[in-house]
């Protein structure tokens, strides 16, 4: 038996603690302090202060209706669910909404977006954890036959990122 | 690194269990012939020389009406509704599917009152085959063929063809795929209802093609998670009611396809067919070719006790390949048994399946009539042909009495083929009743010009189990170019039929059906 849960969620702690409005004012500037990370150094380029500006592009938005979450995840460790990089939540607008972040540290990231439509603050599966409320990843990455992995996602950030994830 | 665990953690994240994407798309071809251009040539150039191929030919996009008056003698008491489902849309365009699995399916009405057939045909507007009809080309993944410009995907269901087989519970009728939900369907017009859902938390749960009813009018069916290993079990009420669920972690997935129900376990062969996620970095472009045919591993049985939906006890096998069992019964005597139509290898999936729809006959390991028994206490396993082992008779389409369900039977209903005796279209030419023990048969050969499809047994309820009855099934006439239905006596099947008729058309050559008494 498998330790799959019954609702998987994605963490977006800012909505947890009801944080809404300090989410919404950083939108515009979402300044982001690195934490030290373990994971994929070999990826990053050398130089330690190298930053980019990252633009995202949440399209495929079909109803004005509760919330997107935006998870940006550095590296393969937080890919795989240890914490993120940064966490926005935007009231949900048709059919698409941009944010800028910036400056991160370079470093190969993902994207995990989803639609809080009943605004529980959890992505709601299935029984197998199949997505019952739209979401999206970078790269508009589905996987191949199976959950989209860190591969199919991963991007490396330069000095102005552009992702457009569709919503599906 | 990516291990078991936080392969289902993400898959619980965000995973799907079948869900090619946009790494597939191929790079435009600098030659004007697509691939499905260039098998939509060779199959009809082919169809002028191998008439037979008229069985694998697309269906009309309108579907099909009409009626036809029954010759001979049809029983007054048989009257009702034979459904049947089939891969159907092979083409859209110019553009021909690579794989006999890969077409939309058509769902088939025959409704009998005993004097005249009427028949109707709809192609199953699933949400894929509407939004591909639209866009006047093929958007999405299927079985066999990688499209070339995929549109993005949500989940499986977004590549959901309905095209294997139907299912009749609960006053409601289902057209069913291996890795998706069931779409419900109109018993009365055959039109699409939609995407069903048993339960919130179910939905979109992949519901295979077999499901198995038991003698509660309950009914059992399972699901498979290729990129996760995982099997999904479904028991629902005679209400068509969620009553119990299981999700089990098998480690690594075959393609199951049918299942074994006895009085208290189910039991699934998972043959070494291993879908294997390092061949989409080797090429592998589709569902299909994402598994890996490994002689050297066991086939394992897995059994899982009806009242435990959450643990299995796994039996090996020697390596095999199973598409359909009969019927499972647990013997008295601390054996489970059941039969099962076995090949050497599943190299028909990728060798004839995909050869007929080129307009070539391609190579298939036959499959032949096996009794199985699995000791579970200590762990073992055997297996018998029941036609004798040089008997070289191939066998497909088992049907057994319902009333029997899961409890010792004797006579199982099949289409066979003598050795050395082959046909043009290297299907099956014989209707036989097989008594189990004796391994005795009785026959009916089809004329050479007809290929028969799935029959079905048909209990008379006025006789005692496995007594009387009649056995119902379809067969294309690719000389007339007509698709024929026939009923035989189930104890003098080598009598011939007692009634057919006659469509004014050919239809594609289909799966599975069910029979709805009236």
């Amino acid at each position: 038996m498998t330790d799959l849960p019954r609702h998987a969620s994605i963490p977006h702690p800012l909505l947890r603690q009801g944080l809404m409005a300090a989410a919404l004012a950083s939108l515009l500037s979402f300044s982001v302090h690195a934490r030290s990370e373990t994971a994929e150094p070999a990826a990053e380029p050398a130089a330690d202060t190298a930053t980019g500006q990252l633009s995202i592009t949440i399209s495929g938005i079909k109803k004005p209706e509760g919330i997107i979450a935006i998870e940006v995840l550095r590296g393969e460790a937080q890919f795989d669910g240890e914490g993120s990089t940064a966490s926005m939540l935007i009231p949900a607008q048709v059919p698409a909404l941009n944010v800028t972040l910036g400056p991160l540290p370079a470093g190969e990231y993902a994207i995990r977006v989803m639609q809080d439509i009943d605004e529980d603050g959890k992505l709601k599966t299935n029984m197998i954890g199949m997505p019952k409320e739209p979401w999206g990843m970078s790269n508009n990455a589905t996987g191949k036959f199976g959950p989209p992995t860190w591969k199919d996602a991963r991007f490396a950030l330069g000095p102005d990122s552009q992702q457009t994830i569709e919503l599906r | 690194m990516t291990n078991r665990r936080t392969l289902l953690r993400q898959f619980a994240a965000a995973g799907l269990s079948l869900m090619p994407g946009a790494g597939l798309a191929r790079k435009a071809s600098e030659t004007p012939l697509s691939p499905g251009v260039a098998r939509y040539r060779s199959f009809n150039t082919a169809l002028t020389s191998k008439p037979w191929l008229g069985g694998y030919r697309s269906a009309q996009q309108n579907g099909y009406t009409g009626q036809t008056d029954i010759r001979g003698q049809w029983p007054e008491a048989l009257q009702g509704v034979l459904y049947r489902n089939g891969p159907a849309v092979h083409t859209l365009g110019q553009d021909r599917y690579r794989h006999w699995f890969d077409g939309d399916g058509m769902l088939q009405a025959f409704r009998i009152d005993g004097r005249t057939i009427k028949h109707q045909a709809r192609i199953i507007e699933t949400p894929k085959y509407q939004a591909e009809r639209a866009a006047n080309r093929r958007l999405f993944p299927a079985f066999d063929t990688a499209p070339d410009t995929p549109a993005p995907m949500g989940g499986p269901d977004d590549m959901n063809p309905a095209n294997i087989s139907v299912l009749a519970h609960n006053k409601q009728l289902y057209a069913l795929w291996e890795a998706g939900s069931a779409i419900r369907m109109n018993p009365d017009d055959l039109s699409t209802v939609g995407v069903h859902s048993f339960s919130e938390a179910t939905s979109g749960v992949p519901f295979s093609a077999h499901p198995r009813l038991d003698r509660d009018g309950s009914l059992w069916n399972f699901g498979y998670l290729s990129s996760a290993g995982a099997l999904v079990l479904w028991h629902l009420g005679a209400d068509g009611q969620v009553r119990d669920t299981g999700l089990l972690d098998v480690g690594t997935m075959s393609m199951p396809h049918d299942m074994v129900l006895t009085e208290r376990y189910i039991v699934l062969l998972l043959p070494p067919y291993l879908f294997d996620a390092k061949r989409g970095q080797q090429g592998a472009d589709t569902f299909l070719a994402m598994h890996e045919w490994r002689p050297g591993e066991a086939t394992r049985a897995i059994v899982i006790d009806k009242n435990d939906l959450s643990s299995f006890q796994t039996i090996e096998l020697p390596a095999q390949w199973v598409f359909h069992y009969g019927n499972g019964y647990d013997d008295g005597a601390g054996q489970l048994r059941f039969h099962g139509m076995r090949a050497a290898d599943p190299s028909i999936l990728t060798g004839e399946f995909r050869s007929v729809m080129v307009g070539e006959t391609g190579p298939s390991a036959p499959a032949a009539l096996y009794e199985y028994r699995l000791d579970l206490r200590r762990g073992r396993a055997s297996e018998t042909p029941v036609l004798g082992a040089r008997s070289g008779v191939q066998a497909e389409f088992p049907s057994f009495d319902s009333r029997r369900r899961c409890q010792r039977y004797e006579r199982l209903v099949m289409l066979t083929a003598d050795a050395g005796d082959p046909t043009p279209h290297s299907t099956l030419n014989q209707l036989s009743v097989v008594h189990l023990d004796s391994g005795k048969r009785k026959s009916y050969s089809y004329p050479i010009n007809q290929i028969p499809e799935e029959h079905l047994y048909l209990a008379d309820n006025e006789q005692a189990p496995e007594r009387g009855g009649w056995i119902i099934g379809t067969a294309y006439d690719y000389v007339a170019d007509r698709t024929l239905l026939s009923l035989f006596d189930a104890d003098r099947v080598d009598a011939g039929p007692v009634a057919s008729a006659k469509l004014p058309y050919g239809l594609p050559l289909g799966l599975h059906g069910t029979f709805v008494a009236a």
